[in-house]
Order: structure tokens, then C-alpha cells, then sequence
């Protein structure tokens, strides 16, 4: 065959562009990952923040923001979000991070692209007020700082699940910028926007009647009926959203319309004629919502016209999320069950609120109280004393100083100035731990030393201070032998023996731990010496029988360290911190001679066994 | 990438040359493209799973417990598929072809769940060829969407992930020397896709493990169509 070259050339072209070329051709959309993948849109008093490239605003001059993410308003796509800002705030800004989602038990994320990419910005000049009440309640509790809250309404693409990151916030004043404040988002964990309230009545077929219905905002909705045309009127020209619908199921006309918190009244005007014969008059009303309504008054009366006209009038009211009422409980504050905290070591506990997400922007101040003496905690997230919390939240206390007097530290919460529960703690360090850092010996003496370094539960040994750090020993039996010791020592004390403790911080024989000296030294003496009576030589206390032999001996002691807080405990708590360990002395005959040995030998640890050894003449 | 694109063209052209030297005794096509329907079925299991905790979800969500439908231990695929071969020798056949299938699940409980596995798989392939008898096998690339529309949840994205795979193939056609001919085949497709990303490329990965999820898209399908054989070659006198 003769082969045509260029036709087989464009063939074997074609297919070597068709497998090389078919990545090219699938449609594959990706998006890169910004702010914007995840917030179309923030909007507050129909203002819409506007987006700008860039990193978020973010400075150390000023606290963070506070902010709360409310109630969605449709799953996935609207949120709302509480802020709270100080009253001079001009602008506020909200970025995204940490792109997370989740769904049916899988997870996505990529940390490398997880970086914020532009902002929204909120000019605050012109939205409304909405919180004019809000700032007043801080004033009435004291707060010198004003805020305003803001409720926005944060808006995520169609295709987006509202879940799964962080929304970062922080805002511009006069003054400069602000913190920015890291919020996690996660629309599952949060409750629906109860906007739901439909209003019913069952119609009356024998009379003219007039239904009206005042909603808070001053809006009217009336439904008539006149008996002699069987004429229906519905006027919702203030409400023009609203209307009217009849269940055959309940016999009821329905009326919806979009509810606004408050006191709601509905009237129904029932004109009556007045016949030789008794009449009744059934009226049926109902309230239909997932909300929380309260206050719910029913009146009638029936008033005399003239002629033979009577008018009934029933009036039913009642509040829509109108003073609402939250119950608060504060986990009790505790470390190992005692009402107490350690400094700058953070202490998470719940606040539970009842109902769980506060409605309306409403939220409830957290405040820390110290009510006599010394000492100071503030909240972690707020870097003060007061937190507003919208709902039931985990939040964190760090002891800033100790307290001087015991449960002087008071947490309380309030909402609208009205206490709603507290609890009562201390800001105390304790020790964490002690270490075995070395040891030595006092030869002159026969002395042994240990030394140990004493931890702060809260890393700086100086929140210690006052501490009373003592030891504890027991011995194995109640005097020493003589020989191979003089019989003219000194007793054993009685055991257990007390040693005064020393007091951390201070300066001197009695305190330990300071900054000049921060380790604690321990000796162990010979047996007969003691403070009052030194020794001149270790000889001196040895004593040979009259065979001119010393005589072997061991004596065992148990030791091991305690604290006490004298603010929380009382003066004979000993709360143990480091042992037991095992002190042995023994006087032995050797190849080498008669040698006095101690070793101290920790016996949980197990591992430190430092001895001193002596000579006998 | 260069490099590759002219390997693949040399390639074809070498085949061409034998093409041109050693096909001398018979009347058949040097040329052959065709299209192909094809259904089969996949395990696709993770897709199954994948249904079922979404109704756990629901369950768990609204405390009412839901009628479940049944589901099949596989998932039925459908699609179509576009080939060319070149006949070098009388008995073998390389070829690429591009196949695109579709496994749709949708499970209703009020609102719906509608997930569909939709693969673009180009693939290179060789044939031995008896007669009207074929079989062979050929490495396959999926470009594979798993596209997840969640009514209940308000979920709706597009996951993907790519890999390599291969194929085996066995069926008859109508033969060589036809013009236009039928073709029917029985294929088995091993394809793993391990490495899912969503729409904003995040890397999919298990809650409680963190490992990747594994979709297992290994399946066996029945493909059938025409073809057309072009580029007679005829016995040289």
C-alpha cells in the first residue's frame, strides 16, 4: 500500500493531542478560597458592608470586640450576629479563617490555603441605635466603659454550608484599631430565629364582628364580617405582608405576618341584638409560634349600645419575647474541690443559661467582684472583670492576684441590674510539685543535704509567697541506742516530729524559696544534733561499750513535705507534696572499720539515694 | 509535558509506519472509531454509607424515626463512551477512548439527598483481536465528581478526585473489513479515587480518623455501539 504520509501524520497527531490533551478538556470548577467563599454579604439596617482586599485591621491598642453569633434565619445561608462595641467605635471590620467543614462524619480543611483573603467593612455612623437600652443597663451596673450592641445579619454564598470557621472581628475608634476576636462558626450548634407567630380566630356566622389585632410597633390588622351582607373585610394596609387564611380542619381564620417582639393585643368587637331569650357567644382565639410568648390576659365585657344593640368586646393580650426571663446557673469554681483557682493558669467552668441563645441582642453581664481584702481575677476573653455572655458558654477565669481572705472573689450574673446567680472563690497558688535537684554533705558536721525545688502551680514561684512549706518525720523507735551514740543525747522527739515550717518568700532562718535563694535545703544531722545543741565534730557523739568496740545500729525515719495555705486551711492542715522518703542511719563494722552511713532514699520515686559516709576513730 | 506529547506522537507514527509495511495480506480497516453505550455497576459502597448516615442524621436531628428506603448493594452507572483505534497488525488494536459515567442515588425522606458519581475517564488501551473476537486491557485516568445536593441540611457541593486505574475488556464486533460495524463488551474497571477535595480544593478526610476517604468506584458494565472502520487496507497485488 502506499501509504499517503500526510493523512497518517494528522491522525497520529490527533490522538497524540487526544491522550495528552484530555486533562485540558475536563470541566472541573475550583474556587480559591477567600473571605468571600464563605460571607457573600454583611448587612445591618439595610447597610451593606462593603469588601475590600487586604489583611483584617488588627491591633494591640484595644480590646477585641465582643461577639456572639445569635440564631440563623435561614439554615445555611443568614445569620445573625450580636457585637458589642464600645460607644466610640466608627467602623467594624469581619474577615474569615480557619476553613473548616463538616458533613455526615467527613471533615475538609486545608491549612495551607486557609488565609484570609480581604475583608468586610462596617461603617457604624449611620445604623440605627438598636441597643439605646443595652448601653443604659452597663451604665446602671457601673460599667465606665459604654457599649452599643449590633445585631448584622451575616450572609453566606448559595452553595455554602454556613459551617465550620472562624469568623475574626475587630473595629477602628478615634483612637485606633482594635484586637481582632476569633469566633467559631458552626450553624449546628446554634438555635433558629424564632420569627414564627400566626394569630387565629374561629369566625362567628350570627354576628358582625371586627377582629383587630395591635402588634408592638403601632401596625394594625383588622378582619370584619358583617351578619346582614356576609361581607369579609381584611385590611393589612400597615402590615401589608400579612394575611388571611381559612382552616377548615380547626374552622379558624388565620392570620400571619412577620412578628416583632413585644406586647401584642387582639380585640374582637362583637355586635349583639338584643332578643327576649338568653344568648351565648362562644369566641375562639389562637396563638400559634416556636417562640416563647408570656403575659397572656384574656378580658371580656358586653356594654349596652342603646335600643336593643349591645357590643361584646373580648380583648386578648399577651408578650412576644417581651421580658423574657433567663434563668442562670455558674458551674461551681473549683480545683479539686476546693473553691479556689490558681493564678495565671486559666479555669474554664460553664455558665448555662435557660433558654440557651438570648434573643433580641439581649445578653447577660458576667463580673468578678473581689469584695473584701486582696486578691483579683479577670475573664480571659475579655481581658477585665465583666463579660457579656449571649447564652450558655464556657468561659475562662485567670487568678491575676491572690486573695488575702478566704472566698473574697465573687463571680456574679446579671441581666437587666438583676442578679441571677454568683459564686463565692479564692485566687490561691499552691505548690505543684517539688524536685529532687541534688546533694551534698557538711563533713565537719556528718551532715547530709539534700536540696529540692519547689514549683508554683502557676510557673513564678513568687505567687507562693506565704506558703507554709514544713516536713514531717516518723521514727522507727523513740531513743537512740548507746552505744554506738552517747547515751546523753538528746531524745527523740516525740513522733511524729514537728518542724516549724518555713514560710515562703520570706528572708531568713524561717523562710525559703526567695528569689535570691529559690531552693530548699534539707539536712539530715547526726542523731543527737539539733539547732540548740551543735556539734563540734561528728566523734563527739559516738560512744564505744566496755569492750572498746562501738556497736552496730540502725535507725530508720520516715519523712516527707507538706504545705499549708494559711488563708484556706486551717493550721494543722498538712497537705503532702513530696515523699515519703526513707532516711537510714547505721553505724557498721567494716573491712575498712566502723564507718557511720545515712542515705535517704525516696520511696516513690525510687531513684535518688544520696548518702554520706563517715569514718569512725 | 512536551516531552510526553512527542513520545505519544512518535509512538503513533512508528505504529504507522509498521502499519504501512507489514499489513500486506488482508482487506481491513487501519482506522476505527466508534461510540458505545455502557451500564453497569459499581460498589460505590461509600456512596451507600454515605446515604445512610445522612438518614441517622435526620433521626438524630428530628427524634422521628424515618421509613427507610431500600438501597441496592450497588449502584447502577450509566454513560456513553468515544473511541478510536488504529490497527497497526491484522490481530492488535491500540486505541484511547474517553468515557463518561454516571451513578445517581437520590434518597427521599420529605426532602431529598441526590448524590451522583460522574466520571470523565480517558484511557489508553490495546486489543488482541481474533477474528470478530477481542480482548485486552488498558490504563485509565479518572477525572471523577461526586456531586452532593443535601435538601434536609442545606448542603450542596461538588467534590472531586482524580487517579489512575486500569480496565480489562473482552466482547466481539462485527469484524474488521465492514464499513460500519456493532461492537459488545464486558469490561471490569478497578478505580480507587482516594484523594477528594470539595469545591474549594479542602482535602477530605474522615472525622473520626482523619484519614481520606476511599471511593471505591470498581465495577463491571456492558458496553455496546457502532463503529466505523476507516482507512481500508487492501492485499497488495
Amino acid at each position: 500500500m502506499k501509504t499517503n504520509l500526510s493523512i497518517h501524520f494528522i491522525i497520529a497527531l490527533f490522538i497524540g493531542f487526544l491522550i495528552t490533551g484530555c486533562k485540558q478538556i475536563i470541566p472541573i470548577e475550583e474556587k480559591d478560597f477567600s473571605v468571600q467563599s464563605f460571607i457573600s454579604n454583611i448587612k445591618c439596617d439595610s447597610q451593606n458592608a462593603s469588601f475590600i482586599e487586604g489583611t483584617l485591621p488588627n491591633d494591640s491598642i484595644f480590646d477585641a470586640p465582643y461577639v456572639s453569633l445569635q440564631s440563623w434565619v435561614i439554615k445555611g445561608k443568614d445569620m445573625l450576629v450580636s457585637i458589642t462595641l464600645p460607644d466610640n467605635a466608627q467602623e467594624i471590620y469581619f474577615a474569615a479563617s480557619n476553613s473548616k467543614a463538616s458533613y455526615l462524619g467527613f471533615q475538609f480543611s486545608d491549612p495551607e490555603k486557609d488565609k484570609t483573603n480581604g475583608y468586610y467593612r462596617m461603617p457604624l455612623a449611620n445604623l440605627k441605635k438598636q441597643t439605646s437600652q443595652l448601653t443604659e443597663q452597663l451604665k446602671s451596673t457601673g460599667t465606665e466603659i459604654q457599649y452599643k450592641n449590633y445585631v448584622m445579619v451575616l450572609s453566606t454564598d448559595e452553595n455554602v454550608s454556613l459551617d465550620g470557621f472562624s469568623l475574626n472581628v475587630s473595629y477602628k475608634s478615634a483612637s485606633g484599631v482594635s484586637k481582632s476576636v476569633s469566633v467559631p462558626v458552626n450553624v449546628n450548634a446554634i438555635a433558629p430565629y424564632q420569627k414564627d407567630l400566626r394569630l387565629g380566630f374561629r369566625p362567628l356566622k350570627d354576628y358582625s364582628y371586627t377582629i383587630t389585632i395591635n402588634a408592638p410597633d403601632g401596625k394594625r390588622i383588622v378582619f370584619s364580617y358583617d351578619k346582614n351582607s356576609g361581607k369579609e373585610t381584611f385590611d393589612n394596609s400597615q402590615s401589608p405582608g400579612a394575611t388571611l387564611t381559612y382552616d377548615s380542619q380547626l374552622d379558624a381564620n388565620w392570620i400571619d405576618f412577620d412578628p416583632v417582639f413585644g406586647t401584642y393585643t387582639m380585640n374582637d368587637n362583637v355586635t349583639i341584638q338584643i332578643s327576649g331569650s338568653s344568648q351565648t357567644i362562644y369566641l375562639l382565639f389562637f396563638i400559634y409560634t416556636e417562640g416563647k410568648i408570656d403575659q397572656t390576659n384574656l378580658n371580656a365585657s358586653i356594654q349596652y349600645s342603646g335600643g336593643s344593640t349591645a357590643t361584646g368586646i373580648a380583648t386578648l393580650s399577651f408578650g412576644y419575647l417581651s421580658k423574657f426571663q433567663y434563668f442562670v446557673s455558674i458551674e461551681q469554681i473549683s480545683t479539686n474541690g476546693i473553691k479556689r483557682i490558681p493564678m495565671s493558669k486559666p479555669k474554664e467552668i460553664t455558665v448555662t443559661v435557660d433558654p440557651p441563645q438570648m434573643k433580641n441582642g439581649d445578653f447577660i453581664t458576667l463580673k468578678l467582684v473581689t469584695q473584701s481584702g486582696k486578691g483579683a481575677a479577670i475573664f480571659k476573653s475579655s481581658n477585665s472583670n465583666t463579660l457579656p455572655i449571649y447564652g450558655t458558654t464556657k468561659i475562662e477565669i485567670l487568678g491575676t492576684e491572690n486573695s488575702s481572705e478566704k472566698e473574697n472573689i465573687k463571680i456574679i450574673a446579671s441581666y437587666n441590674g438583676k442578679e441571677l446567680d454568683s459564686q463565692n472563690f479564692s485566687v490561691r497558688t499552691w505548690i505543684e510539685k517539688m524536685e529532687f535537684v541534688g546533694s551534698g554533705t557538711i563533713p565537719n558536721r556528718g551532715m547530709l543535704v539534700t536540696t529540692y525545688k519547689v514549683n508554683s502551680e502557676s510557673g513564678n514561684l513568687a505567687d507562693l509567697n506565704g506558703i507554709f512549706l514544713g516536713e514531717d518525720v516518723h521514727y522507727d523507735k523513740k531513743e537512740w541506742s548507746s552505744p554506738p551514740y552517747r547515751s546523753d543525747v538528746f531524745p527523740i522527739p516525740t513522733v511524729p516530729v514537728y518542724f516549724e515550717p518555713l514560710i515562703i518568700g520570706q528572708e531568713g532562718d524561717l523562710g525559703c524559696c526567695t528569689p535570691s535563694k529559690p531552693l530548699l535545703s534539707d539536712g539530715q544531722h547526726l542523731p543527737t544534733e539539733s539547732k540548740e545543741h551543735p556539734i563540734k565534730s561528728p566523734a563527739d557523739i559516738f560512744v564505744k561499750d566496755s569492750f572498746g568496740n562501738y556497736k552496730e545500729d540502725v535507725s530508720i525515719s520516715t519523712q516527707f513535705y507538706w504545705f499549708n495555705d494559711p488563708v484556706l486551711d486551717i493550721h494543722s492542715e498538712r497537705r503532702k507534696v513530696y515523699g515519703n522518703n526513707i532516711i537510714r542511719r547505721e553505724v557498721t563494722n567494716t573491712m575498712n572499720g566502723w564507718k557511720y552511713r545515712i542515705i535517704k532514699i525516696n520511696a516513690e520515686v525510687g531513684t535518688i539515694n544520696p548518702q554520706y559516709i563517715i569514718d569512725l576513730p | 509535558m512536551k516531552l510526553f506529547k512527542i513520545t505519544i506522537i512518535l509512538t503513533c507514527l512508528i505504529f504507522n509506519d509498521i502499519a504501512s509495511y507489514a499489513q500486506k495480506d488482508t482487506c481491513r480497516s487501519f482506522i476505527r472509531i466508534g461510540i458505545k453505550g455502557t451500564m453497569g455497576g459499581a460498589k460505590i459502597n461509600e456512596i451507600n454509607d454515605l446515604a445512610t448516615r445522612w438518614m441517622d442524621a435526620i433521626e438524630n436531628t428530628t427524634n422521628i424515626q424515618i421509613t427507610r428506603p431500600t438501597m441496592l448493594p450497588v449502584n447502577i452507572e450509566y454513560g456513553g463512551q468515544a473511541y478510536i483505534s488504529m490497527m497497526p497488525l491484522k490481530f492488535l488494536q491500540i486505541g484511547a477512548k474517553l468515557d463518561y459515567t454516571m451513578a445517581p442515588l437520590e434518597v427521599k425522606v420529605q426532602n431529598s439527598l441526590k448524590l451522583n458519581v460522574v466520571s470523565f475517564i480517558p484511557e489508553t488501551y490495546i486489543l488482541l483481536t481474533f477474528g470478530k473476537f477481542e480482548t485486552g486491557g488498558g490504563l485509565l485516568y479518572s477525572f471523577t465528581n461526586i456531586k452532593v445536593k443535601d435538601d434536609f441540611f442545606g448542603y450542596n457541593d461538588n467534590w472531586y478526585g482524580k487517579n489512575l486505574g486500569y480496565e480489562f475488556t473482552i466482547g466481539f464486533t462485527s469484524g474488521l473489513q465492514k464499513t460500519i460495524g456493532y461492537s459488545f463488551h464486558v469490561s471490569y474497571r478497578s478505580l480507587i479515587v482516594d484523594n477528594v477535595n470539595d469545591s474549594f480544593k479542602r482535602t477530605m478526610a474522615i472525622t473520626d480518623s482523619q484519614k481520606n476517604p476511599i471511593f471505591d468506584l470498581t465495577g463491571v458494565s456492558i458496553n455496546a455501539g457502532i463503529y466505523l472502520n476507516l482507512f481500508k487496507i487492501r492485499r497488495k497485488k
